[in-house]
């Protein structure tokens, strides 16, 4: 079956005053900057969900495009879809893409943070691995 | 007694890591249209949330709500969602059939009396006792009052649910009603579109697992989350509404530049959903961004509401007056209902246009002079 991409779509921007469309794109890039000053002064973290922004047909790619990409990407994958975490050319200003066991995207963020959560190891899962190391050591001295 | 099993629980026994339980949140956070602040609240909650019992009844109705619900795009969120509540009935879903499927429902209502979850989808008819719509020989009417009695709220899923729909469009044949007009002593979640959006559904169901409450609601019954702003203050499109830039015809240079649709009949301003932003089949697109204005499917009498393609600013019965007098009934409840239900028929009736294939051959010939 053909995917919903195989059709062909063409955007037809308005010839007059297109920079009153990108709106949506400088208002975020706003909120983005002064979330980053927050990070700064107070070390508070933000995020956007992209998902719940009104988006005109090539703000996404507009954003994207505006945030461009930085030094760090990282992908996590425990099963159930993987999410790519990329930090954009504005350090601090993390890209977040979840995507669900059919690579369709399931929620999207911008995280204004020195690390988005997702790429630290998580407590519960460290003392697993402690155990697993633990038992693995018992069993080598055996042999 | 056994210790009721959580969804970190369930999860932790599946050998899910902690960083796949904070994904599945964030997942989670979006779909319940809650800001990203709330994650870390949604990770609290769902750890401790139980599975709870859902009980889900298919009255006046055409499947399409359950079709939505069931292509919910998979965020692997639905997929834990329901693994983790109990779906004990669901005659379209379930493998049991005949007194086999209805012998599920009684025993899940008995094990969890008071505190199972009803989801209904579909108008209830009530004219000549209700015989117009009947499962395992019993009306509807029963059957809803009966599972009603023991749920801890009832989820009215689809505008036929919510307000009667299109059963309930003029001149109403079977006398549809929706939950709320049988059911007064419960809380009452309504979940409406024509169908709502599937994510929406899932959306509202884990915020009940989460929080183990209704969500906040609007005047109408619906979760604010959703249905708090109008399609067309979240319609990309409202910036050449602002411009007075506006489509006149469905293919004229202004429907091919994507303004707005207001004069082809949009219903966005009067009408509160989340298609604007949530959008449809996962994301891809909805009815304005494909070219079509807004019909208004998750407000009361939208069938009724002077016609799909009749600009707001020429309809004689705007949508937003049915759903103003929708609003009153529900304030006033019990013996209102019924008046205003009345009123809102008697309305619809001198509200009614037959069109003839002459008129329409006659309308198309004026749109393309």
């Amino acid at each position: 079956m053909s995917s919903l991409d195989d059709i062909s779509v063409t955007t037809v921007d308005p010839d007059d005053d297109a920079s009153v469309l990108r709106e949506n794109v400088r208002a975020i890039l706003h909120e983005i900057e002064g979330m980053l000053d927050t990070l700064l002064v107070t070390g508070e973290t933000g995020a956007i969900d992209i998902r719940s922004l009104p988006m005109l047909p090539g703000d996404y790619d507009a954003l994207e495009l505006a945030l461009g990409n930085g030094e760090v990407s990282a992908e996590f994958d425990g099963g159930n879809g993987p999410s790519v975490v990329s930090e954009t050319a504005v350090p601090g200003v993390w890209w977040v893409t979840h995507y669900n066991d059919d690579d369709e995207i399931a929620a999207e963020f911008i995280e204004v943070t020195r690390i988005p959560e997702l790429l630290l190891s998580q407590d519960e899962d460290m003392r697993d691995g402690l155990d697993v190391l633990r038992t693995r050591l018992r069993n080598a001295l055996r042999h | 007694m056994k210790k009721q099993t959580t969804l970190g629980d369930q999860l932790r026994q599946r050998g899910i890591s902690r960083r796949t339980f904070l994904k599945l949140c964030a997942i989670t956070t979006s779909a319940m249209a809650l800001p990203p602040t709330m994650i870390p609240r949604v990770a609290r909650a769902l750890e401790k949330a139980p599975r709870p019992s859902v009980i889900y009844l298919s009255f006046q109705e055409c499947t399409g709500c359950l079709e939505s619900l069931t292509r919910s795009h998979a965020p692997t969120l639905e997929n834990l969602i329901f693994n983790s509540i109990s779906l004990d009935y669901q005659d379209t879903l379930q493998a049991a059939s005949g007194t086999a499927a209805e012998a599920a429902r009684e025993t899940a209502m008995k094990q969890f009396y008071g505190k199972y979850l009803l989801i209904v989808d579909g108008s209830i008819p009530t004219k000549d006792n209700g015989v117009y719509s009947t499962s395992a020989g019993r009306t509807n009417v029963d059957t809803l009052k009966e599972v009603a009695a023991g749920a801890a709220a009832v989820v009215a899923v689809g505008t036929c649910a919510s307000f009667g729909g299109i059963p309930y469009a003029n001149p109403n044949p079977t006398g549809a009603v929706p939950v709320s007009d049988l059911i007064k002593d419960k809380p009452i979640i309504n979940v409406s579109g024509c169908p709502p959006i599937p994510v929406v559904i899932t959306g509202v169901l884990a915020h009940y697992l989460t929080f183990g409450e209704i969500p906040a609601l609007d005047r109408l019954g619906r979760p604010a989350a959703f249905y708090g702003e109008s399609i067309h203050d979240r319609c990309y499109r409202r910036p050449f509404y602002d411009q007075g830039k506006f489509a006149k015809s469905f293919d004229d240079d202004g429907a091919r530049n994507g303004w707005c649709l207001f004069e082809l009949g949009c219903k966005g301003p009067t009408t509160h959903n989340a298609c604007a932003t949530t959008k449809w089949n996962g994301g891809v697109s909805f009815p304005i961004e494909s070219g079509h204005p807004c019909l208004g499917c998750s407000e009361p009498n939208f069938w009724d509401g002077g016609g799909f393609y009749r600009a707001l600013s020429q309809t004689t019965a705007p949508v937003g007056m049915w759903a103003g007098a929708a609003a009153v009934a529900g304030a006033a409840g019990g013996a209102a209902m019924g008046a205003a239900g009345r009123r809102k028929r008697a309305a619809a009736k001198r509200e009614h246009h037959v069109v003839t294939a002459e008129e329409l051959k006659k309308k198309g010939k004026e749109g393309q002079s």
